[in-house]
């Protein structure tokens, strides 16, 4: 049968040399000379295509996505709405694979989980970013009608999302309160994980791994019964703790700093 | 950050593919112009393999302006021409920073 050749799309030379820097030229080495050439781009121009390439993280190599996060960070001081606009931008992309599930958005949805934590770790967002989107994995569409749809009973995807993020940025996570606060998340997945019934073995095994590195001295939790008490007991605590807060300021109002 | 009580900036997601921003800005200005300190839309796709929202970030002078912003339009519905329905959500923003006006400019 007759068919007309394949129109290939047709870049113009701007877009070309942003793709050539980013897919082609990065690597460990070459970093310091992308950044460069990209701090000389026409920003007014390219803004927005530079975004769209720094989302494409999944369609790079995985094991570069750390070096599309520190350029990120690089071009951060210098392109405030940028800075700002990267994180607005992976954030939705993780909200909107939680609101499809779609099966083929997999590998993507997991490259932004990555994306995430390394943004993290080149400091160019806060602890408190990452733990939201924790929990937001977590429960979201938890309760709605639709929840057997979002995350039906034998969808592990979820967890691999978890497992994900903290094993990007999790061994970052431990001291003070940013150490408790991924203790508390850990009793939290445990949860969800038992919600779960029997895993597949290959995800067990990550799970393994996850909390031999990040807590080798952590309970896991055999059932929900257990797991349950478990939260029942640190939600005691939380309000011991602070009450005493609570007193120890009354009496103290004059030693405040 | 931000303390939870002091959160300012907004997300409106689920605005239809077609929407611009003109047209958004037009909605939002007769209540709201000049209680924001900065704004930013994201334009959404609709080609016939994929269809994407439009998204808009909204950036106001005090958080109260945020509660009557989302009185406002949280759920709001745009009917496209084709009667095509699309319910707006508006949501704090996940990452609440915001640019900061004034920028170093790059010397390269």
């Amino acid at each position: 049968p007759e068919r007309s050749a394949r129109v290939s799309k047709v870049r113009p030379p701007l877009h070309q040399y942003i793709r050539k820097l980013l897919l082609s030229d990065l690597d460990k080495s070459t970093i310091e000379h992308v950044l460069r050439q990209l701090r000389k781009l026409p920003w007014n121009e390219c803004e927005s295509y530079l975004l769209k390439c720094f989302m494409k993280v999944h369609k790079g190599k995985y094991g570069q996505i750390h070096l599309i996060a520190s350029l990120a960070a690089g071009l951060s001081r210098y392109h405030d709405e940028f800075a700002v606009a990267i994180v607005d931008e992976v954030l939705e992309e993780i909200r909107l694979g939680l609101e499809l599930n779609d099966y083929g958005m997999q590998q993507r949805r997991i490259a932004h989980m990555r994306f995430l934590g390394e943004l993290y770790n080149y400091e160019h967002v806060d602890s408190s970013v990452i733990f939201e989107t924790l929990y937001l994995v977590l429960v979201y569409g938890h309760g709605t009608p639709e929840q057997d749809v979002l995350d039906p009973p034998e969808d592990c995807f979820r967890i691999r999302m978890v497992i994900t993020l903290l094993e990007t940025c999790g061994h970052y996570f431990d001291r003070g309160s940013s150490k408790r606060k991924l203790d508390r998340f850990l009793i939290h997945f445990q949860r969800y994980i038992l919600s779960k019934g029997a895993l597949p073995l290959d995800i067990e095994f990550d799970l393994q791994d996850l909390f031999a590195d990040l807590r080798p001295n952590m309970t896991r939790y055999t059932s929900i019964e257990e797991v349950n008490a478990a939260l029942v007991e640190l939600e005691e605590h939380d309000r011991i703790v602070s009450a005493d807060k609570a007193n120890s300021e009354k009496h103290s109002d004059t030693e405040k700093p | 950050m931000k303390a939870r009580t002091e959160r300012t900036k907004v997300v409106i997601r689920h605005l239809p593919p077609s929407l611009t921003q003109s047209d958004l800005l037009q909605q939002i200005d007769d209540h709201f112009s000049g209680r924001f300190n900065w704004f930013s839309f994201r334009p959404g796709k609709s080609s016939h393999k994929h269809q994407r929202y439009s998204r808009a970030y909204i950036d106001f002078n005090s958080p109260e302006d945020v509660y009557e912003f989302a009185e406002f339009f949280d759920g709001h519905v745009f009917v496209n021409e084709k009667g095509a329905q699309h319910k707006a959500i508006v949501e704090y923003a996940p990452f609440q920073q915001a640019p900061k006006s004034s920028t170093k400019k790059d010397g390269r």
